[in-house]
């Protein structure tokens, strides 16, 4: 069986625990297709060397009759913006190159006890903080679609790896569409989880009230049994939450039927390329097919989001990005006789040019004298933008949207226009400013490259995403193409 | 004290920002100089070279541009939303171990005798 | 100076303190690492205190128990929702670039410390109390690379603190100095701090100014940092007021800025413009949830607070009829209070216990530097020494000397004066005996008294105590002397 890359999650999980394959022959598999697929597409920052030994262990765990193990032998990418002990964490910044954690992300640590075996961390934009992980202190990724556009951000690598069959799932944290926009550009499946819903410890933070981990898979079940082992209160996260999570398989067997999609219309009237629009109502037309009823919503301060976005998000920002100055742990700049001068030289070495762009403009927003006038009052809009979900869910069940204005771009088009790249994320920031839910599913094909149908529903309300998705897919078959590699 | 500290928040070094006034009344927000750049680079602890500072000055110029919009919007009586999520449960006083000394002054830039080192700090 | 006293006396100081308090909970505020001071450096360290890239912080239950009881302690408003803000700065001791305080909504507001004053007691308003997390230690000396690398050891960063601070109400240093001990007796009461400024789990910075009397506006003031007793404070703020008062005499002008207090040069000293860019950029902690406080806990935490200093005071003047300084004295530590009270009680004699207590007690304890908890004479020891005084059985003098072997033995008084025989000699004709003795020997002093000099009767008492080695009963040989001289 040489294709065994080409299973899914559930499939693999299913095979290992019937012992119909081992999880040796699916991480060599993986480890193979990743030798192969890695020098074009330049998804990983290191690979696992333990991998195969932990499939071993989940080979005689298995033998030994654990079969409580729902992703059994699953190899799994993770952003190296989460930590796994032992292992190197970079968030693709020089400040932290070498730096190796003494403790595993709380959700990594839970991917694991479900069975997954982790094959490596993969790469993205420095600290999370881009929409193309052309940000990367060491290299870009390639879109496996097509080798000159970006395969988006700021989690690019782990939506490259599911995209090109080097994993069948990864993690990913967004903040502000760094799961979904990704997902759409590479067409996957990416769940941003209400906040609160995944803990954050071992989740290196850019901007804390925003930032949330959520699976990359090629089906909308395998993001299901991800998120379902990734969900839950943990006693390291003062801001996770125990909300009950029905069981990952029956969520998604549902149906369409009677199920109430929003549309904000007015807010998706310019900017949207054509391509994507046509594949997004093309997306609606099959949902309404499959029984769902179609709605205009209005979401007024939308309009604001992006701004709001990136006052707040730079704000907290700043201040997370404070304690990378060369005392503690990573890179400290060489020669510096004077504190200021060390803080200074290590800082400005080892940042990368969007991280300096955005600590400035988040310690600009919190200074004195304008502190009332950007922060507190993004904050308000924020308030505001809450607000207008919980009118719109009054009268919906999800919200759709195109997950981006556009398909991929090519690399280098936006990386001289800062303002021109955080509008990439129009569509992804409100679910972050609300703390919503969100989930990107392929829905087409725009000049050849993926198109990404976004939908958002209440707060904890991830089961309605599931079982919308499902019935998408269920009707389509979009998440069944695969990148020409 | 606190209260004090707040005021003083929004006292402004002279010079350094240009139209103050104006900005609180008629909410335009003013123009972002280099000097700006400057004091907010050394709040931030990052020696921008003069290109970094040319470049960023002109870019937060043009984001705060686009952030002018949310100046008009009607925010009476609106609670600023700082937290996303709901209230968080506390922890029992129960030590634990934490790292051991050696393994965390392994990963130090440097370090002796037990002790993180930065250059000296003049008194 | 021309008359300084005079000048001086021509201005108000106005005084502010600030207080940091160590909470006494067994981890730090955020993580579970243990809060203790005194071990190997970096030895109680986790990825939280530390800062690591991924960790998070999680309030302490314990640590906010505390910093009720401290509230309510000062007669502070606890308000039911409080939020954590980051303060941001660097430095090398504040491992995340920011330290967790609380800003515009702390925990605790408007609330008094009572402090002693000309009949009675002042009060001292306290305008907040919030809750927030020590930093780390910074050491500059004493190593091989000292001069050019200062060295960093984070076990004290995230040790859980409040900070008190007081309206400008203080008016002079001894103020100041009351109201720190009155406020270091009620933490220590409430067992919320160990209140031991030495090892800096109290700490106070002062902020100072003087205007002229009559005036209305403040001057500008300085903030004092550096003071590491409550003497320092007090000298400190009287230095410091003297400082202002002859820059503005002089024409000059007080800069607003922080000094510190050097105790060996007894002066405060400027810290330059160190501070020239300061401006932390507070903002909500996006890592932690409002606190909710639900008034189920906040009873709890009144229910825990014991008797409190200025209660216990009012209640000893009240109830043991002793003088409001005895009480102040008294009640200024729990342990003190405690054992007075048992010897008060158990002797039924409470002005005896207070003297002996204020007296000796006390004065004995300092001179061999010992803490309460180690004194050799235990409450019920002195109850038993005060009855045997009480009762005739020795005398107040003698029993100055039963006291000091109890203290270098241990021995009950009991023992100690049977032993050494001291008991009181009461018995009226072993007196009359001694007496006939000396007035047989002495007809000239005889005559002095007869032809009226009454006074020479203490000449013939002291010969009387002599002969008996001080353990006739004074009261009786008066009686019996006057007896046999008057005739």
């Amino acid at each position: 069986m040489t294709d065994l890359w080409r299973l899914n999650a559930r499939e693999i999980s299913e095979k290992v625990r019937k012992r119909e394959v081992s999880a040796v022959e699916v991480m060599r598999a993986h480890l193979s297709r990743i030798e192969k697929l890695e020098p074009r597409i330049d998804a990983f920052l290191h690979v696992n060397e333990h991998a195969l030994s932990r499939a071993r262990s989940i080979d005689s765990a298995v033998s030994r009759g654990s079969v409580d193990l729902p992703l059994a032998g699953v190899p799994a990418a993770i952003k190296d913006v989460l930590h796994v002990a032992n292992m190197p964490t970079t968030c693709a910044s020089k400040i932290l190159r070498n730096y190796v954690p003494p403790f595993t992300a709380t959700c990594v640590a839970r991917l694991e006890r479900a069975g997954a075996i982790i094959l490596g961390k993969t790469n993205m934009d420095e600290f999370a903080m881009g929409s193309s992980t052309e940000n990367s202190g060491y290299k870009p990724t390639r879109n496996p679609w097509s080798a000159a556009h970006v395969p988006g951000g700021s989690s690019g690598g782990s939506a490259a790896a599911v995209a090109a069959q080097m994993a069948p799932i990864a993690l990913g944290t967004d903040t502000g569409g760094s799961i979904r926009q990704p997902a759409a550009f590479c067409g996957v499946v990416g769940i941003k989880p209400t906040y609160g819903r995944v803990s954050r410890y071992g989740l290196v933070a850019f901007a804390s009230s925003l930032d949330q981990a959520g699976p990359f898979a090629r089906t909308v079940q395998d993001a299901a049994v991800v998120l379902a082992a990734i969900s839950g209160r943990d006693d390291h996260d003062a801001t996770s939450v125990e909300r009950r999570f029905p069981d990952a398989h029956a969520e998604t067997d549902g149906d369409a039927r009677g199920l109430r999609v929003g549309v904000p219309w007015e807010f998706l009237k310019r900017g949207v390329d054509a391509g994507v629009m046509t594949s997004f109502r093309e997306a609606l037309d099959q949902l309404q097919a499959c029984g769902a009823l179609l709605r205009d919503v209005s979401l007024p301060h939308l309009a604001h989001a992006v701004a709001t976005y990136y006052i707040v998000a730079t704000a907290e920002a700043s201040s997370n990005l404070a304690r990378y100055d060369g005392v503690r742990y990573g890179r400290r700049a060489e020669g510096a006789t004077d504190l200021d001068q060390m803080y200074g030289e290590t800082r400005d070495r080892g940042f990368g040019a969007e991280v300096k762009r955005r600590i400035i403009l988040g310690t600009f927003v919190l200074s004195s004298g304008y502190y009332d006038a950007y922060y507190l009052r993004a904050q308000k809009v924020r308030a505001l933008i809450r607000r207008d979900f919980e009118a719109a869910f009054e009268s919906c069940d999800v919200i759709a949207t195109p997950t981006t204005p556009s398909p991929a771009f090519k690399i280098g088009e936006k990386t001289d226009d800062p303002l021109k790249m955080y509008l990439e994320d129009v569509f992804t920031v409100p679910a972050n400013l609300a703390g919503l839910p969100g989930l990107s599913i392929p829905c087409g094909l725009s000049a050849g490259l993926p198109v990404g149908l976004q939908l958002m529903s209440r707060w904890f309300d991830e089961s309605m995403l599931l079982r919308a998705g499902h019935a998408f897919e269920r009707l389509t078959e979009h998440h069944l193409r695969r990148p020409p590699l | 004290m606190f209260g004090a500290d707040r005021v003083h928040a929004h006292e402004q070094p002279a010079g350094l920002f240009a139209s103050q006034e104006e900005t609180r009344y008629s909410n335009r927000m003013p123009r972002v100089t280099e000097e700006t750049v400057e004091h907010v680079a050394r709040l931030a602890r990052l020696s921008l070279s003069e290109e970094e500072r040319r470049v960023f000055t002109r870019q937060l110029e043009e984001i705060l541009d686009y952030a002018e919009s949310i100046q008009n919007l009607d925010t009476t009586g609106i609670d600023p939303m700082s937290h996303a999520g709901l209230p968080g449960v506390l922890r029992d006083d129960t030590p634990h171990d934490g790292l051991d000394q050696e393994s965390v002054l392994a990963v130090a830039p440097d370090a002796s005798e037990g002790l993180f080192r930065v250059p000296r700090i003049i008194q | 100076m021309r008359d300084w006293k005079a000048i001086r006396a021509r201005y108000e100081p106005v005084i502010g303190l600030e207080v940091h308090a160590q909470l006494k909970t067994a981890t730090k505020i955020f993580c579970a690492c243990p809060n203790r001071f005194g071990d190997e450096p970096n030895t109680h360290v986790c990825p939280v205190c530390l800062g690591l890239p991924g960790s998070l912080p999680v309030l302490s239950r314990q640590a906010v128990s505390l910093a009720m009881r401290a509230a309510l302690a000062t007669h502070c408003t606890i308000q039911t929702t409080s939020i954590f803000a980051r303060k941001n700065y660097f430095y090398p001791d504040l491992p995340k670039g920011y330290q967790i305080s609380q800003y515009e909504r702390p925990l605790a507001t408007e609330g008094y410390v009572e402090i002693p004053a000309n009949e009675g007691f002042r009060r001292i308003r306290v305008q907040r109390i919030h809750i927030e997390e020590d930093a780390g230690k910074l050491l500059h000396e004493g190593f091989a690379w000292s001069n050019d690398k200062s060295g960093i050891d984070f076990n004290r960063t995230g040790v859980p603190l409040i900070e008190i601070v007081t309206a400008p109400d203080i008016r002079t240093s001894e103020e100041a100095h009351e109201y720190l001990a009155a406020l270091r007796a009620t933490l220590v009461y409430a067992e919320v701090s160990d209140g031991n400024m030495e090892e800096g789990s109290l700490r106070c910075d002062a902020n100072v100014s003087v205007r002229r009397s009559g005036e209305a506006a403040l001057g500008t003031r300085t903030e004092i940092k550096n003071l590491n007793s409550i003497r320092n404070v007090a000298r400190a703020i009287e230095h410091e007021i003297s400082r202002q008062v002859a820059l503005i005499e002089s024409g000059g002008d007080v800069v607003q800025e922080t000094r510190l207090w050097n105790a060996d040069r007894g002066e405060t000293v400027s810290m330059r413009s160190k501070e020239e860019a300061h401006d932390y950029r507070y903002f909500p902690e996006p890592d932690l949830p409002p606190l909710l406080v639900d008034p189920e806990w906040i009873e709890s935490a009144r229910r825990s607070l014991p008797e409190l200093p200025s209660d216990r005071r009012r209640r000893f003047i009240e109830h043991y009829g002793i003088p409001a300084y005895d009480a102040g004295v008294l009640t200024l530590s729990r342990e003190v209070a405690d054992y007075f009270e048992e010897a008060a009680r158990a002797s039924g004699n409470p002005k005896a216990a207070s003297n002996w207590v204020m007296t000796d007690v006390l004065r004995k304890l300092k001179e061999d530097t010992r803490p309460l908890s180690a004194c050799p004479v235990s409450p019920g020891r002195l109850t038993e020494m005060i009855c045997l005084i009480d009762d005739g059985v020795i005398s107040g003098k003698i029993a100055k000397d039963v006291f000091e072997k109890m203290w270098s033995t241990g021995a009950p008084a009991g023992m100690i004066v049977e032993c050494e025989e001291l008991t009181q000699v009461t018995d009226a004709s072993a007196i009359e005996a001694v007496i006939a003795e000396i007035v047989g020997a002495h007809a000239d002093q005889v005559a002095v008294y007869r032809n009226g000099k009454k006074a020479a009767l203490g000449w013939f008492v002291g010969q009387v105590m002599r002969k008996t080695q001080g353990k006739a009963n004074p009261r009786l040989v008066n009686e019996l002397l006057r007896k046999a001289l008057d005739g």
